[in-house]
């Protein structure tokens, strides 16, 4: 689900992925490791944009970053992304523990330097 | 602006006075790595009050030395029905003197709300049905790529000149802007000055294009 718009020449997706395949996964297991991705593709726009992205777990007893200062948040920055140019992949691990709900949401908040907004809400389940 | 790290300003690391038409300008420049950033903005006596503090013009220029790139953008005003018909102008005005415009291809990008889509145009556009909920659009042309969006304005820059005065750049720029790659010509100033926010009652198509010329002409302050 998305809420809000990113500058209109930029493109953002965000999944959770199977570290060995690489495959998108929507139903997580207890107890394992995935990657969450947040892909922002070229900037169309010839100008640069600043983008801070800010990703929220909302029960890191049962999802949570590994390597990130807190379990719940994973935070960076892009500074001058340059027309014609990707910030690409970026990755951090996630790991699932045992359920408490068996469904979980990621969300990710995408804030520019030009003040546009975009949350992304990605709901998964936990098996 | 949002509390997201980023910080109010950019620390200015030049400034420099310049003059088109008798007009004086104030360029400040910013050092971001391999981006080099500096804004034109308008003085006090650059022809009309309101351009007092305001920016003109924002230009980038990348370093890369195998290929260097020069973009010059700006808030525009204009919608997307006027755009089109001002490049359909823009690109018959051009034709006579650059003949392999005539029955081209260009390829487009475009964002109708439904994400980004690359496709293929012929001029002119206005031959064909405009989509009113156009917010992005880029084309590749021999002259070097236009992009223009449209999204709500912005609310109007504060006085740059009061900022830059004590070595600040506001970080925050206006929207929506219109851009164009000025790495290898200029020559689509001509339409940007019909789309710039401030022309042409307040900022002449000679002005505005004068300071592409001179922007694009001049390596960064440094």
């Amino acid at each position: 689900m998305e809420k809000g718009t990113l500058p209109p020449g930029i493109a953002v997706q965000t999944r959770v992925l199977d570290i060995g395949s690489r495959k998108e996964i929507g139903r997580l297991k207890e107890l394992t490791r995935y990657e969450h991705e947040v892909n922002i593709a070229e900037n169309l726009g010839l100008w640069a944009e600043d983008i801070f992205v800010l990703s929220f777990l909302r029960n890191p007893t049962q999802l949570h970053y590994e390597s990130t200062d807190k379990p719940d948040t994973w935070e960076f920055l892009i500074e001058s992304l340059e027309p014609n140019h990707a910030a690409g992949q970026k990755v951090e691990l996630v790991k699932c523990e045992h359920p408490l709900t068996h469904r979980d949401i990621v969300e990710v908040k995408l804030l520019t330097g030009r003040n546009h907004q975009l949350t992304l809400s990605l709901k998964v389940e936990i098996a | 602006m949002p509390d997201f790290r980023f910080g109010q300003d950019y620390p200015v690391t030049k400034t420099e006075a310049i003059e088109v038409s008798n007009r004086p300008f104030l360029v400040a420049e910013v050092g971001l790595g391999k981006r080099t950033h500096r804004r034109v903005i308008g003085e006090a006596t650059s022809g009309h009050p309101s351009l007092t503090g305001k920016p003109i013009l924002y230009v980038d220029s990348y370093g890369d030395p195998e290929q260097p790139r020069i973009y010059a953008y700006a808030r525009h005003k204009v919608t997307f029905t006027e755009f089109v018909r001002l490049l359909d102008r823009f690109i018959l005005d051009k034709t006579p003197a650059y003949k392999e415009l005539k029955g081209r291809e260009f390829p487009v990008w475009t964002n109708g709300g439904g994400g980004l889509i690359q496709s293929k145009v012929r001029f002119p556009l206005t031959s064909e049905p405009v989509d009113s909920k156009t917010s992005f659009f880029r084309i590749s042309i021999p002259f070097g790529d236009i992009a223009i969006e449209f999204t709500p304005t912005s609310p109007e820059a504060k006085d740059e000149l009061t900022s830059v005065k004590v070595g600040k750049l506001p970080r925050l720029i206006e929207s929506p802007l219109f851009g164009c790659d000025l790495s290898q010509t200029s020559e689509a100033c001509s339409l940007f000055a019909q789309v710039h926010w401030a022309g042409p009652d307040q900022l002449p198509a000679a002005i505005v294009t004068g300071l592409i010329k001179q922007m694009s002409a001049q390596p960064a302050i440094a």
